[in-house]
């Protein structure tokens, strides 16, 4: 009995052995597809943007390899040597699913596949720099400034509807360093400090979703500025030209000119900040300001004929690193019109 | 005789002291008649009445080309006698209308008993500086102005030129106005450093003419407003410590509506269509933004990019964007299914207005004023000259239209067309004042 099982045992090991060299070469032609590497830039598209894919292989000569594209079953491109192809990604939660097949001369082939997820992200900021009422430019971030940061995000899972922010994991990050404080679930607004002098802070967040079927970053670059000095006409008529600011040296015959100096992108809540300091000077004569209007200059010329050399400097008790200096000239007697209309008063 | 002299003292004490007092006295009047003198220019009391020309009260001084011969103004109307008469004689009030180099005079059909005049092609439908204009929805075109020295409003003809005062209910310093339908009016001034907002419909009795605009103060929170000429509804944005929060109301700010709140973000509001509402991030130079429509949600339209401004399309047709990087200024249409396409000319999109679904028009620059000059241009530190093309969106090609003579030096904002396509005004960012362009040579 025992003789008779080792008899059956070694035609089976025996049979094993001499058929192993055909299976081998079965799986090498047939089962075992090569290895190719396929890569989309971006990675995480937005709905509607161009998809660049491309192929790559270690074991195949794929410029002599016919390779076929084809998007969620349906081929859109192919041809020998066909390593790049383009795709335009749909619409949020429009999965698309990718294949490339390639196949060499020589009977080799490979095979890859990826998954496109649209989705959209985007950075808003705000920050809490000074700009007068019905500026339409940007409020950027001056000295001492805070800055304040939602992380638009539109993700879908494929063909379902959008997810809600509540089930978004944020992971906030300023200049590359992670700010877990303000990172989590749910958080898509952050805060922050303003970038120091001289600087600009890269503010980025990744998102993605609780269960890990779609994410995206993205960033914004917000730069320090300088807060700038301007000087305009406060007209009796019209009140603050905040259309033309006076830049360079400005001719009047007026006997009298009201003038008031904006600080964009100072960190103040109103022109009359109580931590502002207005330090006027005409004809290097220091004029007392208006405590009510510190920010506003009347210059009465009455018989006199001439420039008035007007500066003032700006500084702020509440922000050390605030020092905006001004220079005007207001020539009295000056030529007609000048200051109210010649374009040349108004810079290049 | 220590008393005598002691009388003496105190009398000549006494005079001393009175003639001090009299003195003070009479400084102290001085400086406070020079305050009450400059508060009173302030609100316009040294300003003289406007002369008005016809029944309904035509302002000719403001008005840059007046048919019918009303181009002869009464002596000292317009206010020129003011402290500021330079200015105001720059701003052309108190003088005769300007005629534009190449403009022409208003042009008589030949033929007839009572000539009918037809405005020149391109001109100036104010002197004075003007807060807000919009062409009216309806039958007939007219153009709905409100001046910025006094919030009166006027309606123009643009075919005749015929100007005619509405209201005569003063608000000085307007800074911004807008016109919405059925008569809805917004001004916008300045109280303490803070905006305020006053919404008001025109009434319909009037006294001589002219007619109250019954204002109501919708506060000091509002930042930006968003009006149409087919709405009675406005668009506001405020902000609280939640966020921005974009509402819908009626003109009088009743039955608020809040469409949606972004935590964060610097915003302009645009409403190219009755239906669809774009939040664009403000702009400067160098500095990335993005453009939403905005129902409960955000939905992009253009992202990304520096220095973004936007022209969104009324007909749902392309749209045209322009970014400043702090160097050069490009401007692209973006059409659904395509490409970005860069136009041959260089403007930014708030310099441009649409005609048709993929025709629209663009005051161009002839020099982009140096480096960095979007956020130097919403500072008013420098100005363009500009000329007027058609840009055919379809085909990313862009043709001269109409070239402003060079002495005029306009700097275009504000563009709007009329109902008809046949009308641009817009108004001149050197000085305010109001324009119109007929498309149709």
């Amino acid at each position: 009995m025992c003789e008779m099982m080792l008899r059956i045992s070694f035609s089976i090991i025996l049979a094993c052995t001499l058929a192993l060299p055909l299976a081998a070469s079965a799986q090498l032609t047939l089962s075992y597809p090569r290895q190719l590497t396929l890569t989309l830039s971006p990675e995480n598209p937005a709905p509607g943007e161009t998809v660049r894919l491309s192929v790559q292989s270690y074991t195949m000569d794929l410029d002599r390899s016919t390779i076929t594209w084809s998007a969620n079953g349906t081929p859109f491109a192919g041809g020998v040597g066909l390593k790049e192809a383009s795709i335009v990604a749909g619409p949020v939660g429009a999965a698309t699913r990718l294949r490339v097949q390639a196949s060499d001369p020589d009977g080799n082939a490979g095979a890859a596949e990826a998954s496109i997820q649209p989705s959209e992200m985007d950075i808003l900021w705000s920050t809490d720099s000074y700009v007068p009422s019905f500026h339409h430019g940007r409020a950027l971030a001056g000295t001492n400034a805070k800055v304040r940061a939602y992380a638009f995000v539109s993700f879908a899972r494929a063909g379902g509807p959008r997810i809600p922010e509540s089930d978004i994991i944020y992971r906030w990050l300023r200049n590359g360093t992670a700010v877990t404080s303000v990172s989590g679930r749910g958080k898509s607004s952050a805060s922050f400090p303003g970038p120091a002098p001289l600087r600009s802070d890269t503010i980025t967040v990744e998102a993605e979703a609780v269960d890990k079927s779609v994410s995206a970053r993205a960033s914004a670059t917000i730069p320090a500025t300088e807060p700038v000095l301007a000087l305009y006409e406060n007209h009796p008529l019209f009140g603050i030209l905040f259309h033309r600011a006076i830049v360079g040296d400005v001719n009047t015959d007026e006997h009298e000119e009201k003038v008031t100096a904006i600080p964009y992108f100072a960190h103040i809540s109103s022109l009359n900040d109580p931590t502002l300091s207005y330090e006027w000077r005409v004809n290097d004569m220091p004029i007392t300001p208006d405590s009510e209007e510190p920010e506003t200059l009347t210059i009465t010329a009455d018989e006199y004929t001439g420039p008035a050399d007007i500066e003032l400097s700006l500084t702020n008790a509440a922000d050390i690193f605030m020092r905006s200096l001004g220079r005007w000239r207001l020539v009295f007697g000056g030529e007609t019109g000048i200051f109210f209309g010649g374009s040349s008063v108004f810079g290049e | 005789m220590n008393h005598e002299r002691l009388f003496k003292y105190i009398g000549i004490a006494a005079i001393v002291f009175l003639l001090f007092g009299i003195t003070g006295w009479y400084w102290y009047i001085k400086g406070e008649t020079a305050a009450l003198g400059a508060a009173d220019r302030a609100r316009g009391f040294s300003i003289g009445i406007p002369s008005f020309l016809g029944s309904r009260g035509s302002n000719s001084a403001n008005s840059g080309a007046t048919p019918s011969g009303s181009a002869t103004v009464q002596e000292g109307a317009g206010g020129a006698a003011s402290g500021s008469s330079a200015f105001l004689r720059f701003l052309g009030i108190g003088e005769a209308p300007m005629r534009l180099p190449g403009a022409g005079t208003p042009e008589e059909s030949a033929s007839t008993s009572a000539p009918t005049r037809k405005t020149p092609r391109f001109w100036r439908v104010s002197l004075a500086p003007v807060a807000g204009a919009s062409f009216t929805a309806g039958s007939s075109t007219r153009l709905r102005y409100i001046e910025r020295g006094t919030g009166y409003v006027f309606d123009v003809n643009p075919e005749s030129g015929e100007a005619v005062r509405l209201t005569n209910t003063l608000t000085p310093k307007v800074y911004e106005a807008f016109a919405g339908a059925g008569d809805v009016i917004l001004e916008r001034i300045l109280e303490e450093g803070r905006s305020v907002t006053l919404a008001g419909k025109i009434s319909t009795t009037t006294e001589d003419g002219l007619a109250q605009l019954q204002n109501a103060n919708l506060g000091g929170e509002i930042g930006e407003i968003a009006v149409r000429a087919d709405s009675e509804d406005i668009l506001t944005l405020t902000e609280t410590a939640g966020g921005t929060n974009l509402v819908r109301s009626r003109w009088s700010g009743a039955g608020a509506e809040r469409i949606i709140t972004v935590p964060a973000g610097d915003f302009r509001v645009l409403w190219p269509a009755a239906n669809r509402i774009v939040l664009v991030e403000k702009a400067a130079s160098g500095i990335a933004g993005s453009a939403f429509t905005a129902t409960a949600a955000l939905t992009p339209l253009v992202t990304d990019v520096l220095g973004l401004t936007i022209l969104p399309n009324p007909a749902d047709g392309p749209i045209l964007f322009s970014s400043d990087d702090g160097a050069r200024v490009r401007l692209f249409v973006r059409a659904a299914g395509a490409s970005d396409a860069e136009l041959p000319i260089t403007t930014i999109a708030e310099k441009c207005v649409w005609g048709s679904a993929t025709v629209a028009y663009c005051a161009v620059p002839q020099q982009i004023p140096g480096a960095g000059f979007l956020t130097k241009w919403y500072r008013g530190e420098v100005h363009t000259e500009d000329v007027w093309y058609t840009v055919d969106a379809g085909a990313a090609k862009a043709d001269k239209l109409f070239t402003i003579d060079s002495a005029q030096a306009i700097d275009v904002e504000s563009p709007a067309i009329d109902p008809g396509g046949s009308y641009i005004t817009f108004q001149n960012a050197r000085d305010k004042s109001l324009w119109m362009l007929r498309i149709a040579e």
